[in-house]
């Protein structure tokens, strides 16, 4: 696991190449740290997969750059599991909804300080909650505002040099622990023919919006599942 | 045989009933026959709109709840259940008026927690207190009010927007979880005139004027004939097969869902 403040590949000299900064909490992310080096990126990560205090402890002056071609942010919440609305107490709908969707507030107010000229900021979730899924209504809630979130950043910053855009991955590559969840998955229709992406595309993408290649895409919500919903 | 769209024999809880939205919604609802509470922070139009209703030989009742409060909520779910013997219907008008336009930059987390708490918090609170009554009559609506907004995202006002846009995450994955109990769950983007809009657009007219251009109807709807009636129609019996959708009542404002 990456602990937090971890810096993979990080050796900030010249000649540069592109900085990747990893703000994330309750998630593991470090396959994509390691596929992001791969494209070249120095990568920076700010996170935990289960121990964060309730805010972001990330100040901006303990970031090792303020030009960071990529920034990531990705905030699931504190042990997420299925169940009735019905059964959740207010600490839990807190965990659920409340706290992973403030993370995000606080991460897009960080990037956009830190975010290097043509860079990409980039929002991660699983894209289950683009269809709703029984027993995450909170956690359903939290990736919608989110996303939301994501688009009024983009309309709002349109005229800054960067992009803002949000990416949904396979409930498994997030939260491995709700991937056998009821109708989580896939929206059944015919034969399977999931191709869950490995690694390498996704990183891969995540680098492409952070070149020339991705400045045309802003406020997006790409789902990048291998086809597993194709929404909307 | 029952009229599709009528709604005589149920009752319907309404919060944040104030002088536009939840008002025209309260109307319709009446006007179809349902028995409506109608709550609010503070009583003064639930009481007066209660007071109307029941001259016009409708059934209401005015209930102060700050949807904030667990308890209140509950409470008041108890109060309908107590005055009119059942619940079928359940619409979240009540939002924060706290909203403004901002940089999301300058957002401080004591106002983006002020905000949510009216929005998000409260459907769930509502959800919560609803669920028993909902089911117990196998033809439960629950109608939550979003925004295009909430769609499209707002370079204005990010939380609003935000909150909103949270809203339909829920309303999705609800309608998945209280399908087996005859529940539909649905959420209204309407575009509806206000005391308030009114006033902004009256002393911004080319605010107006871009914003009127957007709609292709070239007006906002009037929360009495336009999305009132929209409102009372997902409520009744035709919309029985519908839940899970974000329906815009916008004058075609917003098509890209």
């Amino acid at each position: 696991m990456i602990e937090a403040g971890d810096a993979i590949g990080f050796r900030g000299a010249a000649p540069r190449r592109p900085r990747s900064l990893i703000l994330s909490s309750n998630v593991d992310l470090a396959w994509l740290a390691r596929g992001l080096e791969r494209h070249g990126h120095e990568v920076e990560v700010h996170g935990s997969d289960g121990e964060m205090p309730e805010m972001v402890p990330v100040a901006s002056d303990s970031l090792r750059a303020d030009d960071y071609q990529l920034i990531l942010h990705c905030h699931m919440p504190t042990q997420p599991s299925p169940g009735p609305i019905t059964k959740l107490d207010h600490a839990q709908w807190a965990a659920q909804c409340e706290e992973p969707a403030r993370r995000t507030l606080q991460s897009l107010q960080l990037a956009q300080s830190h975010i290097a000229a043509n860079g990409a900021i980039v929002g991660l979730g699983p894209a289950f909650a683009l269809n709703g899924t029984a027993g995450l209504a909170g956690f359903s809630m939290a990736l919608e505002t989110q996303r939301t979130l994501v688009k009024s950043a983009a309309r709002q910053w349109a005229s800054r040099a960067f992009s803002i855009n949000w990416v949904a991955l396979a409930p498994a590559r997030l939260v491995p622990g709700l991937a056998d969840a009821d109708g989580i998955g896939r929206f059944v229709v015919g034969p399977d023919l999931r191709r869950p992406p490995a690694d390498e595309p996704i990183a891969a993408l995540l680098a492409m919006l952070a070149t020339g290649g991705g400045a045309a895409l802003n406020g997006q919500t790409l789902v990048a599942d291998g086809g597993e919903w194709m929404v909307p | 045989m029952r009229k599709p769209f009528s709604l005589e024999g149920r009752v319907a809880l309404i919060t944040g009933v104030g002088p536009d939205l939840g008002t025209g919604i309260a109307l319709a609802l009446a006007e179809a026959g349902a028995a409506v509470a109608l709550a609010a922070r503070g009583k003064t139009v639930p009481d007066a709109l209660a007071q109307m209703i029941a001259g016009d030989n409708g059934n209401a009742c005015a209930l102060e709840c700050d949807v904030t409060d667990p308890g209140q909520v509950q409470s008041s779910v108890a109060a309908v259940l107590a005055t009119f013997g059942r619940l079928d219907i359940v619409v979240q008008v009540a939002s924060s008026t706290g909203s403004h336009a901002q940089p999301l930059e300058t957002i401080r987390l004591e106002e983006w927690d002020a905000q949510t708490q009216v929005t998000t918090r409260a459907a769930f609170n509502l959800a919560r207190s609803c669920h028993a009554a909902l089911r117990a009559n196998g033809s439960g609506r629950m109608i939550f009010v979003t925004s295009a907004y909430g769609l499209s995202g707002d370079g204005g006002n990010p939380i609003y927007s935000a909150c909103k846009g949270g809203l339909r995450g829920f309303v999705k994955s609800l309608a998945k979880e209280w399908g087996e109990d005859g529940i539909t769950v649905n959420a209204i983007a309407p575009s509806s005139t206000s005391a308030n809009t009114e006033a902004y657009f009256l002393s911004n007219p080319d605010a107006w004027d871009v914003f009127r251009k957007a709609i292709p109807m070239r007006r906002m709807g009037d929360p009495r004939t336009d999305i009132g009636p929209a409102v009372a129609a997902m409520a009744s019996d035709a919309f029985r097969f519908v839940s899970g959708q974000t329906i815009p009542i916008d004058g075609g404002l917003y098509t890209s869902l």
